[in-house]
């Protein structure tokens, strides 16, 4: 059925007698020039073919026209000359063959032939790129979008969706060529709407027709615009698809109440810069002339596609040579963002600073400038931000600072103007934002670490000497021995400590300005008396690798249950034995327990000591009851049991598991583990 | 044959084979007009003396923001006890999620065995407040970030697709789960290049959480350079002796010794370029000069000795201790001060799958003081309006509780779904709120953001296109954001 496509190679049918109808104008013009060849036989054909042709132009433009939705003027006269231009072809072919006629009106209908179809090619023209298509040049044309000082004043229809519409629909949409029956180069038209109904119908409760059509799958059939037509942007599908949400309005405001977040910041495109630049003729710097500058230790950032306006930075110059001021100079409205930090500023910079008309922001971080320095900033009227930070302005300054219109922000931490002078700055200026320095106020002075025991044993054999650490400097740290909380009237802590005897060491820090630190307490235990042997009342588990040999070999055991030093118990309580070589006048037990309650190990409910003289009869001397408390990680402690001093030589140190694990625990009702490295006697 | 040969051969193969398909004229006329047909090595990977070239030699649109800083937070910090207010988890407090608010979403394997969801709240251990003009919430976990909410743009609607550790914090890094490709860092070295000659364009700084001291390891692919020439990689400054590894010279050698050495070296080099014009060879010999000046810069950037006491006490006590987050937060601002183009801090320890009320605790004591800090140092400086700061880890935390809920303690699972993270400086709007979600904390209602938008407006406010930064590898051309990613206009001032 290919003769349902016949119409549509219309555009292909009439380029064809346009092409030959040329062809044997030059045939014929030659042939006039030079008599002796015999094109005749040539331009007859020609004349035939252009005639055939034309006629199948003619029949697949009356179908096409059948379709519709052309503007019915235009259509009228194309083809009306569309005809005309075909009798004339015939004219011709029959003319050509009589020799009478020939000579005289060849030439004649020839011409008539080409005025004819460039008619008809116009018309045609017309009536697919519409009636401006040749008039208009698009090149070197800028995108022609509304540009107001702020978005308020923006008209929703004429400023914003009619350039849309005109920009991407109405090459078919317009009324001389009603695709669908829509015209939207009118107000009227976009009301009326089309075959399918107007552009505000909705198709469900989020989209409109037109959002709808816009929002199919590119190679959907209904998608607009139609394949090979560019496609929209997604900003501008944000912007129809919220115009025609809204009830249809011709003057209405972009601007009300309702107006998205999303769809204002699109439309900030349409905003000036209400800066005062002066970038005309300005060209964005090549590539050159940027490598040229960096010779110069002057670095080029920010440049762009879209602004010739960039960021130069020319930091820690002992001093500013006159190369480099010369060729600042050649780029100084180029200069949009200036940085000087750390470099040293001469007369001869200030001098031509008035020239850098587009400056924005000035850095001028470190350097030597000086109040009277910032006369010159005076006419810079795109100046915004001025950062004066660690410089040596004074309150001097301040009469300067007040000439600068444009101002907004203004950085004068570590500068030697005083609180006076910048109230007195806001005063006059309300708007400038001042930038002084963190607010004391919220970063209050805050507390200090704790200090960092350095040394990781606690036993030790006849004395050990304490390492700290305290990163900040002059820190002062105080310590206790006796298990107290210290304070600033205790003893200092000085390069280091040595104990000789078991003890509690507590620290804490102080500074001035600072808050003290938390205090730190660590127990450090002398090894006083050797056991002898132990024998427990039941095996540990074995898989964990701890032993009687293990319980009193006076040696600390790393914070991992697996390290095969810890002897450990599930589900029952361990007692052991201790004997001693000989009766020993003692007061006290050390139980080394660890903790790690995610792997169901807890410290001891209590722990019980027991002294005997015979290894028979055991007497009770101190229980130590302990809490049980959830907590982080792996911990693990010296449980100190204390007693009146009595000689002994047996000792029974009963360990009391807490057997379940607690109703906090996330296996409550387990069997839980006590896990125990080393029992010291002092 | 000789194997260089056949390497460049190789190499070529496909460059010949795409020139000649558009035309061997046009292969024919670059070889008339004397181009070298062959040559490569002009796609941004060139150093010269002034530090790293950028491919780009100019910007798609003006910049508003010169650098970053990221601050990650690893492991996934969890939403719901730190940012986004939500009092029904506590009114439903221990009651299941329902179906219909998980909607049939894929959990880890690390929860979605449970019996049960029960729904947690931040209750009354972490009370919520309302901060700035924005309102934006804070629970007293944050009490110095609250404090500066008037500068910060709070995004409650982040979104991922990847919902565990690995391929999530790869996704954000590299715009893919699946490892192999550039880290964010390394697209914009590759695409600016550097602005300080003798420090790489993206430097890299580690620490380890107090609240879960082991959690998630990190690894050096997350600041990869990927396809890209290795010149773009992420460069680790550690706390340790030598802030660089193999920096320094080996004992013995002095400095003079060392330029002797690489000069020789350059002149060989030389020889060797001039013979085969590799490419490779370049930019290893600039490799070599930019190493010998970071001997300098390095040390210098890295001594924090001589920053004034009340900058200690304004990043907080952690901050004399090297290594740790608030000491990193300050050699971040050191090294924006000198003009690094992208600084990424990685904070591990996040991940709070139990015990959490007590890790989080130890965690945002860790970053908030040093992450306001910084903020407000780098304003005070003038350095926030073109310096963008982030917060923000790889997912969220679900609003039921992981294990079993007690009285005090429970835990979270990851949460891709929403998640907040927030800005600051660098032309993003500041006292701003953006996204909600719902009542439950676990879907997002309004505004949401994925990580590709997240990718795409980072790179918009540096001045670039994130369709148009690409590099061709095996047959097509990569980028940041893959095939996706809308920058969010909503948040740019």
């Amino acid at each position: 059925m290919w003769f349902i496509y016949f119409h549509k190679l219309h555009p292909l049918f009439v380029h064809l007698p346009i092409g030959i109808l040329f062809f044997v104008g030059i045939l014929m013009f030659v042939n006039r020039k030079n008599k002796r060849i015999q094109y005749r036989q040539s331009i007859y054909l020609g004349l035939m073919m252009c005639f055939a042709t034309a006629v199948f132009s003619v029949a697949s433009g009356w179908f096409l026209a059948q379709e519709g939705s052309y503007d019915v003027d235009t259509l009228w006269w194309h083809k009306v000359l569309g005809f005309s231009t075909t009798s004339t072809l015939l004219l011709l072919v029959i003319t050509y063959k009589s020799k009478k006629l020939h000579a005289m009106i060849t030439p004649i209908l020839f011409l008539a032939a080409i005025g004819l179809m460039v008619g008809t090619g116009h018309h045609g023209g017309v009536l697919t790129h519409g009636a401006d298509f040749l008039f208009k040049s698009n090149i070197g044309k800028k995108k022609e979008i509304k540009q107001v000082q702020s978005i308020n004043e923006l008209v929703a229809y004429t400023d914003v969706v009619k350039p849309i519409l005109n920009k991407h629909c109405t090459s078919c949409h317009r009324t001389s060529k009603k695709k669908g029956e829509l015209d939207l180069s009118t107000w009227d038209g976009i009301i009326k709407g089309g075959n399918s109904g107007s552009l505000f119908d909705r198709v469900n409760n989020e989209l409109s027709l037109l959002s709808y059509r816009i929002h199919l799958p590119l190679d959907d059939e209904l998608h607009m615009p139609p394949k090979g037509k560019s496609v929209l942007t997604e900003e501008i599908i944000a912007i129809l698809d919220w115009w025609t949400r809204l009830d249809p309005c011709k003057d209405c405001f972009v601007v009300s109440k309702e107006t998205p977040d999303s769809i204002q910041s699109v439309l900030k495109k349409y905003t000036k810069n209400q800066t005062n630049l002066d970038t005309a003729n300005l060209k964005i710097l090549t590539n050159k002339a940027v490598n040229k500058l960096l010779d110069l230790d002057i670095r080029v950032t920010g440049i762009n596609n879209v602004s010739p306006l960039v960021s130069i930075s020319l930091k820690n110059q002992p001093s500013i040579s006159k190369k480099q001021l010369k060729a600042l100079r050649q780029i100084n409205r180029n200069i949009k963002e200036l940085d000087l930090s750390d470099s040293q500023l001469s007369n001869a910079f200030f001098r031509q600073l008035k020239e850098y008309k587009n400056l924005n922001k000035i850095r001028l971080t470190g350097t030597n400038i000086t109040d009277e320095d910032l006369k010159s900033f005076n006419g810079l009227m795109a100046l915004k931000t001025l950062n004066l930070y660690k410089t040596g302005i004074t309150n001097d300054a301040i009469k300067f600072l007040k000439q600068l219109s444009g101002l907004e922000n203004l950085y004068v931490w570590q500068t030697k103007i005083d609180q006076k002078g910048i109230q007195q700055l806001q005063n006059d200026k309300p708007k400038l934002n001042i930038i002084t320095g963190i607010d004391k106020k919220v970063f209050k002075s805050s507390a200090l670490n704790p200090p960092v025991i350095v040394n990781k044993q606690r036993l030790f054999e006849d004395s050990i000497s304490i390492e700290i650490q305290q990163n900040i400097q002059g820190t002062k740290v105080y310590y206790t021995l006796d298990g107290s909380i210290p304070d600033s009237t205790d003893l200092v802590f000085g390069e280091s400590l040595v104990l000789h005897d078991t003890s509690p060491l507590s620290l804490i820090a102080y500074k001035q300005g600072w808050q003290k630190s938390e205090p730190i307490k660590k127990q450090f235990i002398k090894k006083t008396q050797k056991v002898n042997s132990v024998t427990l009342s039941s095996k540990p588990a074995a898989q964990y690798g701890g032993n009687e040999e293990k319980l009193i070999d006076q040696k600390e055991s790393i914070l991992d249950f697996k390290s095969g030093d810890w002897l450990a118990y599930q589900g029952e309580h361990m007692t052991s034995f201790l004997h001693l070589s000989k009766p020993e006048e003692i007061n006290r037990v050390f139980v080394s327990c660890l903790s790690d309650t995610r792997s169901w190990i807890f410290y001891p409910a209590s722990i019980m000591v027991s002294l005997s003289s015979d290894g028979n009869q055991y007497k009770k001397v101190n229980k130590l009851d302990i809490d049980i408390i959830e907590h982080k990680g792996v911990q693990q402690n010296y449980f100190e049991i204390t007693f009146p001093k009595q000689k002994a030589q047996y000792l029974k140190i009963d360990i009391e598991n807490i057997l379940k694990n607690p109703s906090w625990h996330e296996s409550p009702g387990g069997d839980s583990w006590v896990f125990v490295d080393e029992i010291l006697v002092n | 044959m000789n194997p260089f040969e056949e390497r460049s051969l190789q190499l070529n193969r496909r460059a010949f084979l795409g020139k000649s398909a558009i035309g061997i004229g046009t292969a024919a006329l670059s070889g008339l007009l004397g181009m070298s047909f062959f040559s490569k090595g002009k796609d941004g990977i060139i150093t010269e003396n002034k530090g790293i070239k950028g491919v780009l030699n100019k910007l798609h649109h003006p910049a508003q923001a010169k650098r970053v800083i990221y601050l990650f937070q690893s492991g996934g910090p969890s939403q719901l006890e730190l940012f986004d207010y939500k009092p029904l988890l506590d009114k439903r407090r221990g009651t299941n999620l329902p179906s219909s608010i998980r909607n049939g979403q894929r959990l880890t394997g690390m929860s979605s065995g449970q019996e049960s969801f029960p729904l947690v709240g931040s209750g009354k251990m972490f009370p919520f407040k309302q901060y700035g003009q924005s309102g934006a919430w804070f629970s007293d976990l944050l009490p110095y970030t609250s404090k500066i909410a008037d500068d910060l743009c709070v995004v409650r609607s982040m979104y991922t697709e990847a919902i565990n550790h690995d391929p999530a914090i790869t996704f954000f890094q590299t715009g893919s789960q699946q490892p192999g490709r550039p880290s964010m860092g390394a697209w914009m070295s590759y695409g600016m290049g550097s602005e300080n000659e003798d420090l790489p364009a993206f430097t890299v700084l580690l620490s380890r959480g107090t609240g879960r001291p082991q959690g998630q390891p990190l690894y050096s692919r997350l600041w990869g350079n990927g396809f890209l020439h290795s010149l773009h990689q992420g460069v680790q400054f550690r706390s340790a002796k030598d802030p660089v590894l193999y920096l320094n010279d080996p004992a013995g050698i002095n400095r003079v010794n060392r330029r002797k050495m690489l000069d020789y070296l350059d002149a060989l080099n030389n020889k060797q370029y001039q013979e085969y014009g590799d490419p490779e060879i370049a930019s290893r010999m600039a490799q070599y000069e930019m190493a010998y000046r970071m001997q300098n810069s390095v040390p210098d950037v890295m001594s924090i000795d001589d920053e004034p006491d009340y900058i200690y006490q304004m990043y907080g006590p952690d901050s004399t201790r090297p290594g740790s987050y608030a000491a990193n937060c300050i050699l971040a601002r050191r090294l924006a001060e000198k003009g690094v183009r992208f600084i990424q801090l990685y904070h591990m320890g996040w991940d709070a799958h139990f015990d959490l009320p007590s890790q989080i605790k130890g965690q945002a004591k860790d970053v908030d003081q040093a992450s306001a800090a910084l903020v407000m140092d780098l304003k005070q400086r003038g350095l926030l309006d073109d310096t963008l700061v982030i917060w923000g880890g790889e997912f969220g935390r679900t609003n039921y509780s992981q294990g079993t809920l007690s009285q005090t303690n429970y835990g979270r699972d990851h949460h891709p779904r929403c998640f907040t993270i927030w800005m600051a400086g660098g032309g993003i709007k500041p006292g701003m709120v953006y996204g909600e979600t719902d009542e439950f904390g676990y879907n997002i209602t309004k505004n949401p953001v994925h990580v590709h938008d997240f990718q795409a407006t980072i790179l918009h406010q540096m001045g670039i296109d994130h369709e148009k930064l690409v590099y061709k590898h095996q047959g097509r051309r990569f980028r940041l954001t893959d095939v996706e990613g809308h920058v969010v206009n909503d948040i740019i001032s």
